[in-house]
Formats: C-alpha cells, sequence, structure tokens
C-alpha cells in the first residue's frame, strides 16, 4: 500500500485536530470526498463531530482497515467480538457515534451501531422502550388509545 | 481551502449536553428499525409521538415492502407506504391472490376426522391415525410422520403452548405446541414432536371432546373431556409417567347424556362450559376443591334443538344448536339475547367479537350477523349473505380479515372478506384423481395466510395445503372464478407427495 504513509489532517467541532492514516480517515465517505476534492494538505473540519467521538471513530475504522489489509492477525470472529464490546458504551456516546457515522458515512459502523439501539428496543413493550430510553410519553389517553388501535393488526396473528 | 461547507448543521455536542434517542435524525433511526420486527416497530409508534412519526415513516415501509414484493406493485397512494403495506398484508390474509405456494399431499382413501395447522406443521387425522406433515421441509425430502398408538377414531384434536405442560425442558421450545388427541378407543393422548408422551384413561367409553383451552391461571394447568359416558374429567398435564395414572384429577357427573361440546370461559379461566347431546348445558367451577364433584356445578341451562357448537367470549357464552344462536351471560346464567336464527338448520358457527361478528353457516350460504345490531331489534337480521355454495356449508372459519367457507357438498371453499362479505377467492378441494367421489372438502384448517383442506374419493385421499404469504399475484380484481383457478394450477403446478399405503413411515 503505496499510500499508507500520507496523513490527512482533520479538525473537530471542539477545535482538535487529528493527524489520520489517509487509509483510515478515508473509511468515512464524507472524508473521502472533501480529500479528493480539495487541496492536498489542507485541514478538513469535521463540524460536527467532538474530538472524543471521533477518537472513537478512528480506531474503529484502524480496527478494521488494519484486519482488512492483513496488518494485524484477527480472526472474522475476534473483530465481531471487539465490535460487540466497542458498542458496550453508555446511550449518549451511542447515538454520538450513530450522528457521527450517519455524518461522516461510515456505512459498516452505522450498521453497527443501529443494532446496537435495535437490540434495545426489541421484545420491549412501550413503557419498557420510554423507560430504557427516557422517553416522556406524549400522548393524551385519547391519542394513545387511538395509536395501540392502530398497531393492533401486528399483535392479533402470528406471521407475515 | 478545503473548508467543508457541506457538513451537516447539527449542533456539535458540548461536554453538558447529552445525546438523546429523539436527537437522532430521521435517517438514521430508520435505519435502527430495519433490524425490528413488525410488532417491535408498532410498540415503537406507541410510545410517542416523535417515534411514532419514524415508525409510520416511508422510508422504513418502502424497505419492508420491497423486502416483500416487487416495488412496481406499489400503487402511488396518498395514505402513504405504510397504509399500502398494510393493505397488501390484509389482501394476502384473505387469499386475494393466484399464486399461492401449494402443496399436495395424497393419502388413503378414507374420512378425514380433524385437521390441525400448526406453525411448520400440517396434523391430520382419519380414523385411528394421525398424520403429522412438515410443511417446511418437505421440498427438502420432507417428513411425514404416522402416530398410530389410538386404537380407535380420533374425536377431537387440540393444540397447547407447551410451556403449559410438564413437558418443557427448555426456553427454546417456549413456542411450541403438544398435540392432544381423544379417541372412542377411552383414551387421551398427548403427543409431542410425533411421538406419544402421555396417555390419560378413565372414561368408560368413547372420549367426545376435549376443552378448546387449559383450565387455570398461572402455573398447574387441567386439560377438561367429556365423554360418551356423560362425565366431564379434568386432567393433571403435569403429572409425571407415562401411563398418567395419576393424572385424573376429577370426575365430574350430572350429564344424563354423552358431553358433546365444551369450552373454556374467558373471564375467570377455571370455569369449564359443558354441554351434552340433549342440549343441556352445565357451568363447572373447577377450582372448587370439593370431595363431591358434582357440586362444582355452578350453572345449568338448556335448549331447544341438537346441540351445533359452542364458543366463550369473556363472560359471554354462545350457544348454536337447532336454528339459533343465543347468547348467555355466564354470571347470571340468563339468556340475554338470540343472536342469530338460521332456518330451517344451522350447520357451523364462528364469532369475532373484536368485530362483534358472528358468522352462521346454512344451506347454499352462510349468514354474517352484527352482535351490537341484535340487541336493539326484537329479531335477529343478518347483515350480510355469504351467498353461492353448494350443499351445507359445516365448516367455517373466521378471523380478523376473512371467513372461509366450506363443506361436503361443495368442490370449493370460498374465502369472504369480513368487513364486506364480498367473495375474494375459491380454492379446490378435490382432483380427479381421487376416483369417484361426492365429497366436496371434509375438513379443513386456516392459519392466517394458510389454509389446509381435505377430500377423499374411492381411489385416493388428498390433504392440499396452500400458502399465501409469499404470493405476489393478486387475483383480478373480480372475482377468480373456476376456470382462472384450473388455469393456475396448470400454470404453477403443484408439488405433489404420495403417501403409498403407509411404505416410508
Amino acid at each position: 500500500m503505496g499510500s499508507t504513509s500520507t496523513k490527512i489532517k482533520l479538525r473537530t467541532s471542539d477545535q482538535k485536530v487529528f493527524e489520520v492514516e489517509k487509509a483510515v480517515a478515508v473509511q468515512s465517505q464524507t472524508i473521502k470526498y472533501f480529500y479528493e476534492n480539495g487541496c492536498p494538505g489542507s485541514v478538513i473540519h469535521v463540524h460536527s463531530v467532538s474530538g472524543d467521538i471521533l477518537s472513537k471513530i478512528l480506531d474503529y475504522c484502524k480496527k478494521h482497515v488494519n484486519s482488512a489489509a492483513g496488518k494485524e492477525d484477527i480472526s472474522p470472529e475476534e473483530l465481531y467480538e471487539w465490535d460487540t464490546n466497542f458498542v458496550k458504551v453508555d446511550q449518549n456516546t451511542l447515538f454520538d457515534l450513530i450522528l457521527a457515522a450517519n455524518c461522516l458515512k461510515i456505512e459498516s459502523l452505522l450498521d453497527l451501531t443501529c443494532q446496537t439501539v435495535a437490540n434495545m428496543i426489541k421484545g420491549k413493550r412501550p413503557e419498557e422502550i420510554r423507560t430504557t430510553f427516557n422517553i416522556k410519553n406524549d400522548y393524551t389517553p385519547e391519542a394513545e388509545e387511538a395509536v395501540r388501535r392502530e398497531n393492533k393488526w401486528a399483535f392479533d396473528m402470528l406471521g407475515v | 481551502m478545503a473548508e467543508p461547507p457541506a457538513s451537516q448543521p447539527q449542533t456539535a455536542t458540548t461536554e453538558a449536553a447529552t445525546t438523546k434517542i429523539t436527537d437522532l435524525d430521521e435517517d438514521s433511526l430508520a435505519h435502527c428499525a430495519t433490524y425490528l420486527s413488525l410488532q417491535d416497530l408498532s410498540n415503537l409508534a406507541m410510545t410517542s409521538k416523535f417515534l411514532k412519526k419514524i415508525a409510520y415513516s416511508d422510508s422504513i415501509w418502502l424497505h419492508r415492502f420491497s423486502l416483500r414484493w416487487p416495488l412496481e406493485m406499489l400503487s402511488s397512494s396518498s395514505s402513504g407506504v405504510r397504509q399500502a403495506y398494510l393493505d397488501w398484508r390484509t389482501a394476502l390474509h384473505q387469499f386475494k391472490f393466484a399464486d399461492p405456494f401449494v402443496l399436495d399431499l395424497y393419502t388413503e382413501a378414507r374420512h378425514f376426522d380433524n385437521i390441525l395447522l400448526d406453525k411448520n406443521d400440517i396434523i391430520f387425522s382419519q380414523g385411528s391415525i394421525i398424520r403429522m406433515m412438515k410443511t417446511d421441509s418437505f421440498l427438502s425430502g420432507g417428513s411425514l410422520v404416522r402416530m398410530s398408538d389410538h386404537n380407535a377414531r380420533i374425536t377431537c384434536m387440540r393444540l397447547f403452548p407447551i410451556n403449559e405442560t410438564s413437558l418443557v425442558r427448555s426456553e427454546i421450545q417456549r413456542e411450541e405446541n403438544v398435540l392432544v388427541t381423544s379417541s372412542c378407543d377411552h383414551s387421551i393422548r398427548l403427543w409431542w414432536k410425533g411421538a406419544c408422551h402421555r396417555c390419560f384413561r378413565g372414561h368408560n367409553g368413547a372420549v367426545s371432546t376435549l376443552s378448546d383451552k387449559l383450565l387455570g391461571a398461572g402455573g398447574v394447568k387441567v386439560l377438561a373431556s367429556g365423554g360418551e359416558d356423560g362425565t366431564v374429567r379434568l386432567w393433571s398435564l403435569s403429572s409425571s409417567g407415562k401411563r398418567g395414572q395419576q393424572a385424573l384429577k376429577a370426575t365430574l357427573y350430572g350429564h344424563q347424556k354423552p358431553v358433546s361440546l365444551m369450552s373454556v370461559a374467558g373471564h375467570k379461566p377455571s370455569l369449564l362450559v359443558t354441554m351434552s347431546r340433549d342440549s343441556k348445558v352445565r357451568v363447572w367451577d373447577t377450582n372448587t376443591s370439593s370431595a363431591v364433584r358434582s357440586s362444582c356445578c355452578v350453572g345449568m341451562t338448556s335448549l331447544p334443538g341438537a346441540p351445533v357448537d359452542m364458543k366463550c367470549d369473556e363472560a359471554s357464552l354462545y350457544i348454536a344448536a337447532g336454528s339459533s344462536v343465543v347468547v348467555v351471560d355466564l354470571r347470571t346464567m340468563r339468556k340475554v339475547n338470540t343472536v342469530a336464527i338460521c332456518q330451517p338448520k344451522l350447520y357451523s358457527f364462528a364469532i369475532m367479537p373484536s368485530k362483534s361478528l358472528i358468522c352462521t353457516g346454512g344451506f347454499g350460504k352462510a349468514l354474517l350477523w352484527d352482535i351490537r345490531r341484535s340487541q336493539e331489534a326484537s329479531k335477529p337480521k343478518a347483515v350480510t349473505e355469504l351467498d353461492g355454495h353448494m350443499g351445507s356449508v359445516t365448516l367455517l372459519h373466521m378471523d380478523p380479515y376473512k371467513i372461509v367457507t366450506g363443506g361436503l357438498g361443495d368442490n370449493f371453499v370460498n374465502a369472504w372478506e369480513i368487513d364486506t362479505g364480498k367473495q375474494t377467492n375459491s380454492l379446490l378441494c378435490n382432483r380427479p384423481e381421487l376416483g369417484n367421489t361426492n365429497i366436496g372438502c371434509s375438513a379443513m384448517a386456516v392459519n392466517a395466510c394458510r389454509i389446509a383442506t381435505t377430500s377423499y374419493g374411492e381411489s385416493q385421499g388428498l390433504v392440499s395445503f396452500r400458502d399465501f404469504s409469499g404470493a405476489v399475484r393478486p387475483t383480478s380484481s373480480k372475482c377468480n372464478d373456476d376456470e382462472e383457478e384450473a388455469d393456475v394450477w396448470k400454470f404453477w403446478g403443484t408439488q405433489t407427495y404420495s403417501d403409498s399405503d403407509g411404505s416410508n413411515e
């Protein structure tokens, strides 16, 4: 890989500057676009991502780039395990990761984090979902009854 | 320079602010939702207005739609993609498609007494023999299990969740059902995975019927059976031991004639309603721990005409006998009203309390009745006629989407929209290969988008299974007629399997 030595500079919302290997940085389709369409050597601003989150994301990208390039001897199972541990974070961080993955267009990270949120929803009743995510029930009793009726079909028969 | 002006206008997260699920954009949440089931998605919609907006969004339902049907089938409807998806789903449940997955099983030429559809199995009985066929593994060789422990005709078959019996061993089996059968050989048998696990003996005659649900709340559940000996017997399914000697919990005396029907009350799961051939009805509280078991009879009534069927909904008991359906309040044992009169004779009936509807099978047609309307009028009047049947409608299925009707005199079973009574499909049940016959449909089971029917002739019997859940080709807007049905058969062919006299069993 001839371009491994190329570095890309990234500046975060809290004005932290990261110098990242190109192969790692271009895991983000957004950064790739700005790199390829901007002046070489210039700093790319990632306005919507904080330093803490970007640092985590770069960890993720590094792990996946290294494993794909064979630089690191890691089995698919081990990588899966690493991913599982990677998303064992508080909700605040998890949602920030989703927002950042979406904005930076890192598809595999978006899949991973969204699946994690989905797993937190699966099999839960509405009140349990509210508790899990600290969501306020803003329905009036009538509106709640109406939406309950609208969704009854999903529960009155198995399958399909 | 390379300052990216195109960055999203999202506010940067500062140290103090925390990001909540409601801070996620619609795209990201829609992405999360792709991993959810329809039930999960519905639960999400019920949590808050914001999440409902997400759960109902077009992008989510477009994805769901594309997984099931070609997207070009999505009509540009103003009510949104979710509604379009639900409309298609409803159409599947109503059998409005011409290309169901079809499976034909040829078996011996004999009357079919019972048929059930479990999740992946078709279970049916002919005389004393039960057969179980896996619908999912059938194409890959499949398996047909023959269960022949009974010595005489099987009178009733029921499925109960395995976790309500003592057979449960691990979490994985939670969703499965056990099969319970009663027979003229005086016994009741409990089956799981094609093998008999329990045999209950005690009746002094043929066992004619089994309770539609298990009795009791919580842990220990009880099965009720009714016999030609006029007794009602209660069996503990949690007793161990293959012979089930200790399983008989109580014998309830009181009926003078064979017990032919039974149903468990909805409002109080210890209440059992039984009806004998002389149309005498008894209600038993099976919780009463009295030594004199006859004293646990807590209510009685009787009706004119031969018993046809009986079903409980909450505290209401619907009894079809003779030519009418009567509602009895189980708390007072008073007849509340007559909800249907079907002259000259009633052959079958079904109830759909969530829609306040009942359906009765008569000669040449079925009738749909509104329960609420009959409370106002002195004489009940049918709201819709499901007309165009040959012979008596003895087989009737009702669910939130459809009604399916069939009978011995008609080669077709018919499906109808529940809300309008419009016919949606007509399915052929027999074939010329069965040999000379006057038999149309002898037994029928419907489960969501799946239906199984049986027929037989002089030379062969046939179980015909159709699954509409993967269908994509709608029937023409008009109801398809017999000719079109015949085309479908030729065009799509059928997977057939011949059960040649039990050779591979």
